[in-house]
């Protein structure tokens, strides 16, 4: 851990993510005014990323929605994958639990994915909210599969049923031995569902099952600049686009790297290697 | 006493049934057959890992929350051990104290190793580990399932004079499943053929 954080790639992936992250989060104008006076305006000194049809300005307008995106996408997210190991794990403790959490996993894979988005979106009042609940409630079965093969590799391993052996309790048994296994796994996989989560929530928002139209998210700021992507106003979806994307890049570089740095483990350098 | 009489297991279609096996403490007795024919499963059934089918059987008491009083020392010490673990926290989840320190010393081991992960240690020092780990205070009986088919014969003899010390020197019943007839002329008190 301690020498990925002396790398300076890495460091400087960090930094400047935050910065980004940071700078969306504190933005202090909402890019909401109109200035119709000013409409269509190519990205100048005086508007970074330019001016949509109704004079707003479009980097305010970014930073509102790269902010939403991120806060909406990262809850659900994180639910999910909670769910997911919650699951996966629940499917361990007996045979019935198992039965229940495979069928419950094959019914929501066998819906179709979009469907199953807006009806839930519905159900639990749309906006906001309901967005997020339908995101966190249709995106874990594929997580919970995924996990449950690997703790049932773990379950047949000789040092996890060695460790039976030895009288150690359940719990310590899933700490220490079936946890440190499935973590990265499960820190992947959660990590994956997010850009998935972002499109899934911008079609909601495009279909108009999600967020509010008016409230700027990165589905609708995009969704409203594919009419214009062909009349020359390139920055429309340029731009925030362009942000969205370095941010998700950012953010899978410094994962994958913690990644590393935490399956590498204290001492797996080459000092105490014995040559066999 | 451990003792297994007419004890079978069924693997879907097949049927597998074992030899009659009576093991005393102090005593080393030896299993020997082809391969394939449920040696392996035949250790798992005594250590208690696959339920047990017999018409008669007694295994020692297994306290609740305690090691197992039959341990099963496996083939391959390489998966013996959790890979992500250092062998001093491996070893001290067996003995929850650091009394087996003095055993390494008995078994030529270095006790700067334990601060390795099993990667970093070779197939006989990993199968010596894995013997100091089943040899907890509680252990009655031990289950050697082909410890030392996979290393050279030196390690291999100064392996079993290590092991069959302590068993004396315990007072442990010892049961060795092995290919090699040699090997089992040369230690155990008398052979079961399957």
């Amino acid at each position: 851990m301690r020498d990925l954080l002396r790398q300076p790639s890495f460091m400087a992936a960090l930094a400047l993510l935050c910065g980004l992250v940071g700078l969306a989060l504190l933005w202090p104008w909402q890019g909401a005014e109109l200035d119709l006076l000013n409409k269509y305006q190519a990205p100048s000194l005086h508007h970074l990323f330019g001016t949509d049809w109704l004079g707003r300005d479009l980097f305010s307008r970014s930073q509102q929605a790269l902010a939403q995106s991120l806060y909406v996408g990262g809850l659900a997210v994180l639910l999910s994958s909670v769910l997911s190991l919650m699951m996966a794990m629940l499917a361990m403790l007996h045979r019935a639990a198992a039965w229940m959490v495979d069928l419950l996993v094959d019914l929501f894979m066998s819906l179709p994915h979009l469907l199953l988005l807006i009806l839930l979106s519905l159900a639990f009042g749309g906006a906001e909210f309901g967005l997020v609940v339908a995101v966190a409630l249709s995106h874990w079965p594929k997580l919970t599969r995924l996990l449950r093969f690997e703790m049932k590799q773990v379950q047949s391993a000789p040092y996890y049923q060695l460790a039976k052996q030895f009288g150690t309790s359940p719990w310590q048994r899933l700490r220490r031995h079936m946890l440190p296994h499935i973590l990265p796994q499960w820190w992947i996989g959660g990590l994956l569902l997010f850009p998935h989560a972002l499109t899934h929530m911008a079609a909601l928002t495009f279909l108009g099952f999600g967020l509010n139209p008016d409230s700027p998210s990165m589905g609708a700021l995009l969704a409203q600049a594919s009419q214009y992507a062909l009349t020359g106003h390139w920055w429309f979806a340029l731009c925030p686009g362009l942000l969205l994307l370095s941010c998700l890049l950012l953010l899978s570089y410094v994962a994958q790297r913690l990644l590393l740095g935490l399956r590498q483990g204290p001492q797996t350098h080459l000092e105490g290697v014995v040559k066999c | 006493m451990l003792r297994l009489h007419k004890g079978y297991v069924r693997r879907g279609e097949q049927l597998i049934t074992f030899p009659d096996i009576e093991l005393k403490r102090g005593e080393i007795v030896g299993v020997s057959g082809p391969s394939g024919v449920g040696k392996s499963t035949l250790a798992g059934m005594l250590a208690g890992i696959i339920p047990m089918q017999a018409e008669l059987h007694s295994l020692p008491r297994r306290a609740r929350g305690k090691p197992n009083p039959v341990q099963w020392l496996i083939q391959q010490g390489e998966f013996a051990f959790n890979p992500r673990l250092t062998l001093k926290t491996a070893l001290d989840e067996s003995w929850q104290c650091d009394d087996y320190l003095p055993l390494l010393k008995d078994y030529g081991l270095d006790a700067s190793w334990l601060t390795r992960r099993p990667n970093q240690l070779s197939g006989g020092q990993l199968q010596r580990f894995n013997l100091i780990r089943a040899l907890v205070p509680t252990t009655q009986f031990l289950i050697c399932d082909e410890v030392t088919a996979h290393l050279d014969t030196i390690t291999q003899a100064e392996f079993w004079q290590h092991l069959l010390a302590t068993a004396n020197k315990r007072n442990l019943g010892v049961l060795v499943i092995s290919h090699d007839p040699y090997l089992l002329e040369a230690i155990c008190d008398h052979i079961v053929t399957w």
